[in-house]
């Protein structure tokens, strides 16, 4: 079963993100800030598929927590993890940031149904699944943020 | 030197010329009067003297006749002459014995000494006693009255005058010379007369030979002794020459007895100092008297200079200095009717015209003031050199001053935090002649705006004398702006979480639960919340959008890439819409490539879908032709459609923020309906160095609407 870590703060969202993953069949796990996930993570037994990460959290953003899982010794394990950061706005600097520190993509919340969510996680983890080789992982990547221009 | 000293010197020494003058005049002019006078008094000073002599001389001479004539005197010739006490009783009764004479001596015919006043001559020859003596006997004997000259006698040893007569024998007929009587003179007697004179003329006695003989000097030089430059003088009856100068002079006076002339000279001098004792006792009075007179008088006149003229001038001086000090009220007093007068006059008028000048000055000054005090905005005013001549009570409150501190430029630079250098802009508008305007100075927290305005006075030419710097706190304006922009951004961002919420729920309800809603209005509900959530979702992102693009929070990611490629993807994304219309949609390009833009190619296709979606929705009939064309460093996309157009008073809106929603058929507002559509576009478009514009339209006939982006190699592109 595909598991999903979603760190968010607003429990709307999570509510949202969760709900809809769960109807789809995937199994959610929740994390309200950046520390309290970095700390969930450590003690999961399960390692999740992909992360589902907000950008503006209190405690420890999504940056932050991104640098450790990406960078940290301590978080190696989780390191390949597929990480798709969640924004308010388009274009901003820290979207732009997050994929330079290894994120997958970015979703603008407000731009996409839960549906078009799942369905972009859907991909990921096929294409994830389908290879665990580095360049075909950034082929998909590639196509994935294709993907995302055009249908903005 | 002042002006009193400077008339005093003028009246002294006018005064001492004066009298300079009238003394050479005077002296001039008595000079030969005066020579007269004193060679009068010389002449009967001389003539005087001269009589005197002569009348002592004649004593002698008629003394020495009646001598001879006495009575009986022939008979004292008779006698032993041995017999001294015979002479010595003849003595006795010759009583004439006992006269003037130094030595008397009656000789009878054989020149043998009879009687003589002085015995031991008794007895003797007189032939063997001296030449003269024998001579005077000759002429005696011979029957004449004789004198002689000066001489020095044996007889007396001293200078003498021998006077002879001589004796007749009365008794017989025809009265024969039985014998002579000679008498003696010494000189002191004569010299006594011309001694007795006064010292102030200078007496000098001389014979006929130049042998100087008397004198009333104190201390003769050379008495007795022949002067021959003297005796030329005598012979040539003139004066002899000296260094007698001016006024001296002296007089010959030849003196002579009534008989037989004895030709002495007598010489009258009258010494320098003589001469100019009046001179000089005047010139004493004049120093002792006119002196102080002539002091008193100058004085006299200064005093009255002083009152009249100086007093005046320096009442006038004192006044001016008051009035230049800055009492300007202070008049000058007008004493008199004189030119003085009249020239305190004129100063009080000119006064007055300048108190009244400055007067109106002040009021002009203080209408300034009180204006540019009422202004809202700080307003200084500089010369050229950048002095402060004056500034409102707006830049004190600003700057923090007390009333009277003065500033200056460098103040004012210091105040603005040095951000910008006033002077160097300030020399900048002044030059150009034009009004500069500093938009934002960050004062501390405060925000100001600042106007550069040169002051040009006009007279021959145009001259720039300095400027007006205004200062404009717009602080508030800025804190309204900020927190309208603030209220955008965080409302905009809390609006969206639970709008997304909304949205993402509902149509989890349509995706997963539609088949559970058995009412089929239930499911239109949802569906119109869903619609209303969207479209509220795109409002706030719009907000948003704008809103950063103003703060330019928003980064661009500049690329190069193929503008017709984009334009080609946009459209078939859009053709269904126009499609759907019944509108055509046509692309038309240059032959050729053109070159790549560099802009965001994201944000650009935003604009292209805002522009043409704009098109498409406000066009009914017709279709929309895209052209891109080459302009300079540009590449130049329009939009034309056949639409309903822009009313005039819209075309000016179009592309402000929030534009008229009212007029909805007229307004270009697709994609969300919130007026920020082409505000959006326009900042969009800016920020990559292009531009945006409507470039005509014409209601009920459609528009043209265009926009430019740099393309490659275009160097005046805006940095990104």
């Amino acid at each position: 079963m595909i598991k999903i870590f979603l760190i968010e703060d607003d429990p709307l969202m999570v509510n949202l993100y969760e709900r809809v993953f769960k109807l789809s069949g995937y199994e959610v796990e929740v994390a309200f800030n950046g520390e309290e996930a970095l700390k969930k993570l450590k003690t999961m037994k399960v390692i999740p598929t992909v992360i589902l990460m907000d950008v503006m959290m209190p405690v420890k953003n999504g940056l932050d927590t991104l640098k450790d899982i990406k960078q940290d010794p301590a978080y190696k394990d989780f390191k390949k993890i597929p990480v798709v950061m969640l924004t308010n706005l388009s274009g901003n600097e820290d979207a732009e940031k997050a994929l330079l520190l290894g994120a997958v993509t970015y979703l603008v919340k407000s731009q996409y149904e839960p549906r078009e969510v799942v369905a972009k996680v859907k991909e990921i983890v096929s294409a994830y699944s389908r290879e665990s080789d580095i360049p075909e992982v950034r082929v998909a990547i590639k196509n994935i943020k294709k993907d995302k221009k055009s249908g903005e | 030197m002042k002006l009193l000293t400077k008339i005093a010197l003028i009246i002294l020494s006018g005064a001492i010329l004066a009298t300079v003058v009238t003394s050479y005049f005077v002296f001039t002019s008595t000079k030969s009067a005066l020579q007269t006078v004193i060679k009068n008094g010389q002449e009967d000073l001389g003539r005087e003297i001269m009589d005197k002599i002569d009348r002592l001389l004649f004593t002698y001479y008629i003394g020495i006749q009646n001598i001879g004539e006495e009575e009986s005197i022939e008979q004292t010739l008779n006698g032993k002459l041995t017999d001294s006490r015979v002479i010595e009783r003849r003595i006795k009764e010759l009583q004439f014995l006992t006269g003037p004479w130094d030595v008397l001596k009656i000789v009878n015919f054989k020149g043998e000494i009879v009687v003589s006043n002085t015995q031991n001559k008794a007895g003797k020859y007189l032939l063997k006693e001296s030449v003269d003596s024998t001579k005077a006997l000759k002429e005696a004997l011979g029957g004449h009255i004789y004198y002689s000259d000066f001489l020095i006698s044996k007889e007396t040893g001293r200078p003498t005058m021998i006077f002879a007569a001589p004796i007749r024998d009365q008794d017989k007929p025809n009265q024969p010379i039985v014998g002579a009587v000679l008498g003696y003179i010494a000189w002191p007697a004569i010299a006594e007369i011309v001694n007795s004179f006064n010292l102030t003329n200078e007496l000098n006695l001389y014979t006929h030979d130049g042998v100087f003989i008397a004198t009333n000097q104190e201390t003769p030089v050379n008495l007795f002794t022949n002067d021959d430059k003297i005796a030329r003088s005598i012979e040539a009856g003139k004066e002899p020459e000296s260094k007698i100068v001016a006024l001296t002079t002296y007089s010959p006076s030849i003196g002579h007895l009534s008989y037989k002339g004895n030709r002495w000279v007598l010489f009258v001098k009258t010494p320098i100092a003589v001469v100019f004792a009046p001179a000089v006792s005047t010139a004493r009075n004049i120093v002792l008297f006119l002196m102080p007179i002539i002091l008193l008088i100058t004085i006299l006149i200064l005093k009255l200079l002083k009152r009249f003229v100086v007093q005046p001038v320096t009442n006038l001086t004192e006044v001016t200095n008051i009035i230049s000090r800055g009492n300007i009220s202070k008049r000058a007093e007008i004493g008199s009717k004189d030119e003085i007068g009249e020239l305190a006059k004129a100063f009080n008028q000119m006064t007055e015209k300048l108190q009244q000048g400055t007067r109106e000055l002040k009021e002009e000054q203080a209408r300034l003031l009180a204006s540019i005090n009422s202004l809202s905005f700080g307003f200084i005013i500089l010369d050229k050199r950048h002095r402060v001549l004056l500034k409102n009570t707006v830049i004190t409150k600003l700057f923090e001053l007390k009333n009277n501190d003065e500033i200056s430029i460098d103040h004012i630079s210091g105040f603005l935090g040095g951000h910008f250098d006033i002077k160097a802009e300030a020399e900048r508008c002044m030059k150009g002649k034009t009004v500069c305007e500093i938009k934002e100075i960050v004062l501390g927290a405060k925000f100001l705006r600042g106007i550069i305005a040169p002051i040009i006075m006009i007279r021959d030419h145009e001259e720039i004398i300095g400027y007006v710097f205004l200062l404009e706190d717009i602080t508030e304006a800025k804190i309204l702006e900020r927190s309208k922009e603030d209220f955008f951004a965080v409302a905009s961002h809390e609006l969206r979480t639970p709008l997304t919420a909304i949205r993402g729920n509902v149509s989890m309800i349509q995706d997963f639960f539609a088949d559970k809603i058995t009412d089929k209005e239930v499911l239109k509900m949802l569906d119109d919340i869903h619609v209303g959530s969207v479209r509220l979702i795109k409002i706030v992102n719009d907000f948003l959008n704008a809103s950063s693009l103003e703060q330019k929070k928003i980064s661009f990611k500049i690329e190069n890439f193929d503008l017709t490629d984009l334009i080609t993807e946009t459209l078939f994304d859009l053709n269904n819409i126009a499609a759907d219309k019944g509108l055509y949609l046509n692309f038309e390009t240059e032959n050729g490539l053109l070159p790549k833009v560099r802009a965001d190619r994201e944000r650009t296709k935003q604009v292209i879908i805002n522009i043409i979606g704009n098109a498409i929705h406000f066009t009914e009939k017709g279709g929309i032709t895209v052209r891109a064309e080459k302009a300079n460093y540009f590449l130049k996309v329009s939009v034309m459609d056949t639409g309903l157009g822009v009313s005039f008073q819209n075309q000016e809106l179009l592309f402000r923020k929030f534009q008229v929603a009212a007029e909805k058929t007229l307004s270009r507002d697709v994609a969300s309906g919130t007026g920020l559509g082409l505000y959006i576009s326009k900042l969009l478009i800016e920020a990559m160095g292009g531009q945006i514009s409507l470039e005509k339209s014409t209601l009920g006939h459609g528009s043209v609407f265009s926009f430019t982006l740099p393309t490659i190699g275009n160097i005046s592109g805006k940095a990104l």
